[in-house]
């Protein structure tokens, strides 16, 4: 049984459809990197797994638990929430908190898990992103490499059944992209199901064990690294890909 | 210039007595301008139709009109809807004793209210929007995630420009003085009344309203750069 399963995602946004009815079907332990140029409603199907936006129509399913877009009660989606983790474009750390507070307020506030537990929880994570010496900082006072590590933490901490990844390095500077995907990687290695919109087509060879490509808001290709990136079949997946692969080699200055 | 010195220093601890009266005033109302701001800001954040318009467009009046009217509005108007509300849900007006107090204190707490409502309202949306996302990412309900995580910095991003608000109120509570309430300028002007040595009542009155400021103003900022302790995006003075 897939751990995650999307049938008929439908969903329109101003006028317009985003999503064109996006069955989508990610296996445990299963890491699969979405790829599309921006417009494709990638970030927007993500944000339907886990109802921060709703789809209009269509169904999703978390470890077992199926709910419907189109009605869903609050309770639904609190429950499926409490299956999924999310990492953001742009940390979406609780600014008021400190990185330990960050990582310990889904644990202790919603799984009503004890403080010293909750604690010792984090610190395990912090040491193994080496940020253990930050647990009193603020995150203004992180780089933004280090903001998105200890928001890998926080969806970690939760023990989540599958981890969403929104455009996790896409706000970073480059130097700093290296370090968050080193993480991203160690996380893959654990076995937790990952779901990766992202523009790294080397994370997607060396990690994904399956890559979608989305145009139009609907997914154009799916299949194993090798065959949708090495072997497109589609016009459009090699039209996208040779853009951000061969941007760089394009003119001389 | 040939002030009456000792008459200042006697005349201190007198026009000091009405302190409390002021801080009084200014509290009171200061918390039904925020009871006010908060109630006006809601109603404008959940976009509720027709009230968010009427209240915007009351906004708009309240700032059009001068404090100083809007407090002889309340003197005068008040007394007449109380004595039109006598015997309803028992209540009994009694004419002869007005609480002035309490008349200046709704005019205050209209006016601050009407201006406090636009911090609130700013404030709120000052709060980037991610964070909630990411409250409700870890399993929070709105509520919590409201509570916990957009109020608080609300709060903090609002309390520079409520300090300043609370500043210009504590100095406009001496035009209550008009409406017949006894607070430290009232008082400073009454303690002359023997002696005609009416600049030198003034002289104290101003020093005191200079004293006190002063400490709030001290006491506003440590609270504003202790709260604002997590962003190191802002340059607290």
């Amino acid at each position: 049984m897939p751990m995650v399963e999307l049938k008929q995602i439908k969903k329109r946004l101003g006028g317009e459809d985003v999503l064109n009815g996006v069955d989508l079907s990610v296996g445990e332990g299963d890491v699969v990197v979405i790829l599309g140029p921006s417009g494709s409603g990638k970030t927007t199907l993500l944000r339907t797994i886990n109802f921060l936006n709703p789809a209009d129509s269509g169904t999703v399913t978390v470890g077992g638990l199926t709910v419907d877009s189109a009605k869903h009660h609050h309770k639904e989606v609190l429950a499926l929430r409490r299956k999924t983790g999310m990492v953001f474009q742009n940390y979406g750390l609780f600014k008021n908190k400190t990185v330990l507070r960050n990582i310990t307020e889904g644990l202790t506030v919603v799984r009503k898990i004890k403080k010293e537990e909750a604690e010792k929880r984090a610190y395990e994570l912090l040491e193994k992103v080496n940020l253990a010496d930050k647990a009193g900082a603020y995150p203004a006072e992180l780089s933004g490499g280090q903001q998105q590590r200890v928001g890998i933490c926080r969806a970690l901490a939760l023990s989540p059944e599958v981890i969403l990844f929104d455009e996790p390095t896409s706000a970073l500077d480059p130097e700093l992209v290296g370090e968050v995907l080193k993480t991203m990687k160690a996380v893959a290695l654990t076995g937790i199901t990952m779901i990766v919109v992202t523009h790294e087509i080397s994370f997607a060879r060396e990690v994904a064990d399956k890559v979608v490509y989305m145009e139009g808001g609907v997914i154009v290709e799916e299949g194993t690294p090798r065959e949708v990136i090495d072997h497109p079949k589609d016009e459009r997946t090699l039209r996208f890909l040779r853009s951000i692969l061969e941007d760089s080699m394009d003119y001389m200055i | 210039m040939n002030l009456n010195y000792a008459f200042m220093l006697e005349d201190i601890p007198v026009v000091l007595s009405a302190l409390p009266r002021t801080l009084g005033l200014t509290f009171c109302s200061l918390f039904f301008a925020i009871v006010t701001a908060v109630l006006f800001g809601i109603c404008i954040l959940k976009n509720i139709p027709v009230l968010k318009q009427f209240l915007i467009g009351l906004n708009t009046v309240i700032k059009g009109i001068p404090l100083m009217v809007q407090l002889l509005l309340c003197y005068y108007a008040i007394p007449y809807l109380l004595r039109a509300a006598d015997g309803f849900l028992g209540y009994v007006y009694n004419p002869k004793n007005p609480s002035y107090f309490a008349f200046a204190v709704v005019a205050f707490a209209i006016n601050y209210g009407a201006y406090m409502t636009d911090v609130v309202v700013s404030s709120y949306r000052a709060v980037e929007r991610g964070q909630l996302d990411a409250a409700y990412s870890v399993g929070m309900t709105a509520f919590q995630g409201m509570f916990r995580i957009v109020i608080p910095q609300a709060v903090v991003i609002s309390i520079p420009n409520l300090s300043n608000y609370f500043m210009w109120l504590l100095k406009a509570t001496s035009l209550a003085s008009v409406v017949n309430v006894f607070e430290i300028l009232a008082t400073a002007r009454m303690s002359t009344a023997n002696n005609y040595a009416i600049l030198e009542g003034y002289i104290v009155a101003a020093l005191i309203y200079w004293a006190v400021c002063v400490i709030f103003e001290k006491g506003l900022n440590c609270l504003n750069k202790k709260m604002s302790r997590y962003r190191n995006d802002i340059v607290v003075s």
